[in-house]
């Protein structure tokens, strides 16, 4: 009868505990990631929500106030917009094709809309007199 | 080494290894049925409170002059809009009358009965506003421990001032 040795040689012990290594690593490393997923889950509902509401609540407030003409919408985005956030209104009146252009931004605002982070936007419309129909978009974005 | 040796030192540390990974994969799930109910009690609690400040910030509350009512029993919604995001000031000074409606009132008019309250109307600095000498505040005191609180913002006017209304909720 040929012996272990023939078929295994002499490391048979380390061929399986190398095996239980190799899964044991897959088993530490797959709760490893599933941990960062669970623990990274729990930030990202609350900022995104709150930037929302309170892009809708300065355009509501922009519409209560008439500010779509003047430079008081600024006022009124210095003292209402927390200081961590950017924020951007851009505004379309007329055709569809109407070029948007900015009607309000904090001084230190970038000019340009980031595309490597979270942006939460919305539309809001409205009637200016004449008629003429606006639509109102804002952007925020953490600091 | 004999055959027999090589064959108990290597069951010997498939073992170990087996139960190091057990008591890691227990002490693991333990640890995300904690984090996943907490995670799950935090979204409950924003969500409570950001229905909490929608209803006071675009509703007038059912019915909507509930601020003339004489039996507080009768209010079946609160909210202190007269429009959207603007704060009518009789209604956010009949609110803070706690003759007229106490916190355990306004917790289960909210339907917020496990949960603890504060909410208050502030100046853009957080400077909470007063009326009357009375502080605009209204609920619980805001807890010192360290405890999972949600706190929402919403810009407001307050009848034609820049304001902040302000909604911190908490477990009780």
């Amino acid at each position: 009868m040929p012996s272990l040795k023939l078929f295994c040689g002499r490391n048979k012990g380390f061929i399986f505990t190398l095996d239980a290594t190799i899964a044991a690593m897959i088993v530490i490393s797959t709760l490893i990631v599933s941990s960062v997923y669970i623990s990274k889950s729990r930030e990202e509902a609350l900022p995104g929500l709150q930037m929302l509401n309170v892009g809708y609540d300065i355009l509501n407030l922009m519409a209560q106030k008439n500010l779509w003409n003047d430079g008081d919408a600024n006022s009124l985005i210095d003292a209402l917009v927390p200081p961590n956030y950017y924020f951007i209104i851009k505004r379309q009146c007329g055709t569809i094709d109407t070029i948007w252009y900015d009607l309000a931004k904090d001084a230190d605002t970038p000019t340009t809309i980031p595309t490597g982070e979270i942006v939460v936007t919305g539309d809001y419309a409205f009637v200016k007199s004449g008629p003429t129909y606006c639509r109102a978009r804002f952007y925020v974005w953490l600091k | 080494m004999r055959k027999a040796q090589t064959g108990s030192t290597d069951l010997f540390v498939a073992i170990t290894i087996f139960t190091l990974l057990f008591v890691l994969i227990v002490l693991t799930w333990n640890n995300y049925a904690i984090t996943l109910n907490s995670k799950f009690d935090f979204q409950e609690i924003q969500i409570k409170a950001f229905h909490i400040s929608e209803l006071l910030v675009k509703t007038a509350g059912s019915p909507s002059l509930w601020e003339d009512q004489e039996d507080p029993s009768r209010i079946v919604e609160l909210g202190l809009a007269k429009k959207p995001n603007v704060i009518s000031k009789e209604k956010a000074v009949r609110i803070i009358d706690s003759n007229f409606l106490d916190k355990e009132d306004i917790r289960d008019i909210l339907n917020i009965n496990s949960y603890n309250f504060t909410i208050n109307i502030t100046d853009p600095n957080g400077v909470i506003k007063q009326e009357n000498g009375n502080p605009l505040s209204f609920g619980d005191t805001q807890p010192t421990v360290k405890q999972s609180v949600v706190i929402i913002k919403r810009p407001v006017l307050y009848e034609t001032e820049n304001a902040i209304l302000k909604v911190v909720l908490w477990k009780k």
